[in-house]
């Protein structure tokens, strides 16, 4: 089973732990990303395996095009694959995160069975083609002597893993030949307490956080906490790795700040978050069920925001018109009408009542299985008698 | 000191992460005899394999992440150690993070709920008179491990990286060297599939910290022999990986980003000499490959006998790999201005004695005996595929290249 993501973290913890339901069942399992979270992999003692470009290094190679779906960037790990394929190990299935193009290529090349493992929603084919990936794509069939594939069908094959709760994904059915709903298992690093406690006094316990991306802005990290300044609630800040509180020296009595903090540990304590509405983010708190109030900064937050609002497990707040007042008012709604926490909860079940990795493990193999019982990798049709023999594994 | 637990037969050690709970568990389990169970050996939070271990008898398990099941669920015949620190040295301790939060959630969490029917609080500042706490504090134990890019003084003096592709010779290389007794223990200590498992021999996975840095530590340990030399086979995918890591571990070094690869591996592997391995004739060692590949594949019964045909398109796709990765190498060497000493596989399997001699001659071992331990014969070279071979290359598809290269 070979893992492809790009290299973000964000990208990559959600993957961790069907990677190791996978490992657990017996299968071999590595994860190909470039070098930028190659340190990540390794702490979660999955084998890292080199393929493609660090976003910072495609800017300089891509020219023109865009650096993250141009020929360059997938073209560089395709090629990564292709080499693991053949010197290190063939995978049979290659399970990549939605925005990972490469793999989709290379798996095809490869023969293997493809899977895309849902870290944001689903993104149609049409995005794809404002993105250009089209063209990139289009070339590197070209070259690896591919037939055309106008409408990027090789992007949704063999299998669609989706983990938003029904409601959330913007199709319904999704326009893919094969999807499974699975449980969105939150990971956040091997090293969290899984103790908690809720929190003494009866006081509410809400987290404040802006992930680990756009942890930068703290223009709105300011706002948050203005926001939150004497409300009589517990405030647990995480600011994300080498960010500091965003007003120095103001003591804030109800606020407690920490660099990091699992969300797998805090949220069970928490009454509510107030966030950016990143991927991972939002669906922590939904697998706990806890309501948030979200002020999207950029990627898929808004769709996210959205999604959270019309599910009534929050509110979304446009961040360019939202001021600490506004942002005090929502926190405020969110803990005291109980729709938001029942909402919330009802989407906690449904999250929990998705298929359980073991079964999507299974599930996987059999089709994995079935389809190599009837199908050849293109490179190995209308080969010489002696050519198809000895395939490795 | 705490000899008086043998009679419990199934100890638990909890506490906050970084309060302890390991250095404790394991002084329990010097004391009282039992087997030590570190909480890797059940992924550190998975309640099943835990509970599976706790059928077992006569055990210390270090579990700080089984406080909640520990309190919330009775587990029957569990004696539960829980490790006391202050939060604020947890917060300021030597693990470069802060988890004040969790250590004071977790202790709000024991003291809130019902205990276990049998307990004990253990002061972490106790642990200091145990006769074996210098050697496995946390603390200590950081300060004792060996830096990852040896300074002078350090047991790792010079490196020899045998530097080759697959099938190229390079393992036979290795193999000679170590018997020398000068190369030390001549592995594939970046393959990162092997270091990997490695890592988890070496319990250092799944890690919370410092990963890189132990791991060439544990590599340093491993593959130095008695005269400093520290020896490693690298072929070009492994020499990525070991870069990236190396990089990650010299982070706190202002330079870490700036450093160019081959400094990086200078860093990692001091004073390192390049042999380069390579065979003359890459097709044949594609072939070599494919079949010693079959060969393990069939040794686990797993497919037909060593006769078969090899399969022509994966030896095609070898080959083109093989071609790449040696000139990534002279590319390498080039950039950095590194002149290898050069090996061929031919002149290895004819001459060995000499070949080696000529290599201890290279380091400067001239008392060395490099003809101790003769190498077994190789298999025969699969001459008999080759011409096949090579009449129906033309007709097979390239892989890594969308403009083959040319062969």
């Amino acid at each position: 089973m070979l893992f492809s993501v790009r290299p973000y973290r964000g990208h990559f913890n959600p993957i961790v732990p069907l990677a190791r339901a996978f490992r657990r069942a017996g299968h071999h399992v590595a994860v190909a990303t470039a070098e930028d979270i190659a340190g990540a992999v390794t702490a979660t003692g999955l084998p890292w395996l080199p393929a493609g470009i660090n976003p910072r290094d495609a800017t300089l190679v891509s020219g023109d095009e865009n650096p993250d779906y141009g020929y360059a960037a997938v073209g560089f790990k395709v090629r990564d694959i292709l080499e693991i394929a053949v010197e290190q190990f063939r995978p049979d299935v290659v399970i990549r995160e939605p925005t990972d193009l490469a793999p989709a290529i290379a798996g095809e090349i490869l023969g293997t069975f493809n899977v895309i493992f849902g870290v944001a929603y689903f993104i149609p084919a049409e995005s794809w083609r404002i993105l250009g990936a089209d063209k990139a794509i289009a070339a590197l069939r070209r070259d690896y002597g591919l037939s055309k594939d106008p409408d990027l069908e090789c992007l949704y094959r063999d299998l669609y893993l989706t983990l938003l709760p029904g409601g959330f994904e913007p199709f319904n059915p999704l326009p893919v030949a094969s999807s499974r709903r699975i449980r969105y298992v939150p990971w956040d690093g091997d090293g969290s307490a899984s103790s908690v406690s809720p929190q003494p006094g009866g006081r509410a316990r809400v987290l404040v956080t802006l992930g680990t991306v756009y942890n930068h802005d703290t223009d709105l990290f300011e706002r948050f906490l203005d926001a939150m300044e004497g409300e009589d609630v517990d405030v647990v800040c995480t600011l994300g790795e080498g960010m500091l509180p965003p007003d120095q020296g103001q003591t804030r009595a109800n606020v407690h700040f920490e660099q990091y903090l699992p969300h797998t540990s805090i949220l069970p304590t928490c009454q509510g978050m107030l966030c950016h509405g990143g991927f991972n983010t939002m669906m922590g708190a939904l697998c706990f069920g806890v309501p948030m109030v979200c002020v999207p900064l950029g990627s898929d937050q808004l769709f996210n925001a959205r999604k959270v609002d019309e599910n009534g497990a929050g509110i979304w707040l446009r961040e360019e018109e939202t001021s600490p007042e506004q942002i005090r008012e929502a926190v405020r709604r969110i803990l005291h009408d109980p729709s938001f926490a029942g909402r919330a909860r009802q989407i906690q079940d449904r999250i929990a009542r998705a298929l359980p990795l073991p079964v999507v493990v299974h599930d996987i193999q059999t089709r994995a299985r079935q389809r190599r019982t009837v199908e050849q990798s293109p490179l190995n049709q209308d080969l010489p008698s002696a050519g198809n023999s000895g395939r490795s594994s | 000191m705490f000899e008086d637990l043998v009679v419990h037969s199934r100890i638990v050690v909890i506490g906050p992460q970084f309060s302890g709970t390991d250095v404790a568990a394991r002084m329990i389990a010097h004391d009282t005899g039992h087997r030590y169970i570190d909480e890797s050996l059940f992924g550190a939070n998975d309640r099943r394999r835990f509970m599976d271990i706790m059928n077992d008898e006569r055990i210390v398990v270090q579990c700080p992440e089984m406080m909640k099941l520990l309190l919330d669920e009775a587990v029957p015949g569990v004696f539960v150690v829980l490790l006391k620190r202050d939060t604020q040295e947890i917060a300021t301790g030597p693990v470069g993070v802060t988890p004040y939060e969790s250590a004071r959630i977790t202790y709000e969490y024991w003291s809130s709920h019902t205990k276990p029917a049998q307990y004990f609080e253990l002061p972490y500042v106790s642990l200091a008179r145990h006769p074996l706490f210098a050697e496995l504090d946390d603390h200590s134990v950081r300060q004792a491990t060996p830096d990852p890019m040896p300074a002078e003084g350090t047991k790792t003096k010079t490196s020899c990286i045998v530097a080759t592709t697959p099938a190229a010779g390079g393992l036979r290389l290795c193999r000679l060297l170590e018997r020398t007794g000068e190369f030390g223990s001549p592995k594939e200590y970046f393959n990162p599939q092997e270091a990997t498992r490695r890592g988890f021999a070496w319990r250092l996975l799944p890690s919370r910290r410092g990963f890189p840095e132990s791991y060439l530590a544990g590599v340093a340990a491993e593959g130095t022999g008695s005269n400093g030399m520290l020896s490693a086979r690298v072929l070009w995918s492994h020499q990525r990986w070991l870069v990236r890591i190396g990089r990650a571990a010299l982070a706190d070094r202002h330079d870490h980003l700036t450093r160019t690869d081959a400094e990086v591996i200078g860093a990692c592997l001091p004073s390192p000499t390049y042999l380069f391995v390579s065979s003359r004739d890459p097709a044949l060692q594609a072939l070599r490959w494919q079949i010693g590949q079959n060969r393990r594949f069939n040794s686990r019964g797993a497919g037909a006998g060593d006769q078969e045909a090899p399969d022509f398109q994966e030896v095609r796709w070898k080959e083109e790999l093989i071609l790449v990765h040696n000139h990534n190498w002279e590319a390498f060497f080039t950039l950095h201005d590194i002149d290898p000493y050069r090996v061929e596989y031919e002149s290895l399997l004819r001459l060995p004695t000499e070949v080696v001699e000529a290599v201890i001659r290279w380091f400067g071992f001239p008392d060395s005996d490099p003809a101790s331990a003769p190498e077994p014969p190789p298999a025969p070279e699969p001459t008999e595929w080759l011409e096949l071979y090579r009449a129906r290359r033309g007709g097979l598809r390239p892989l890594l290249h969308p403009n083959p290269v040319p062969i």
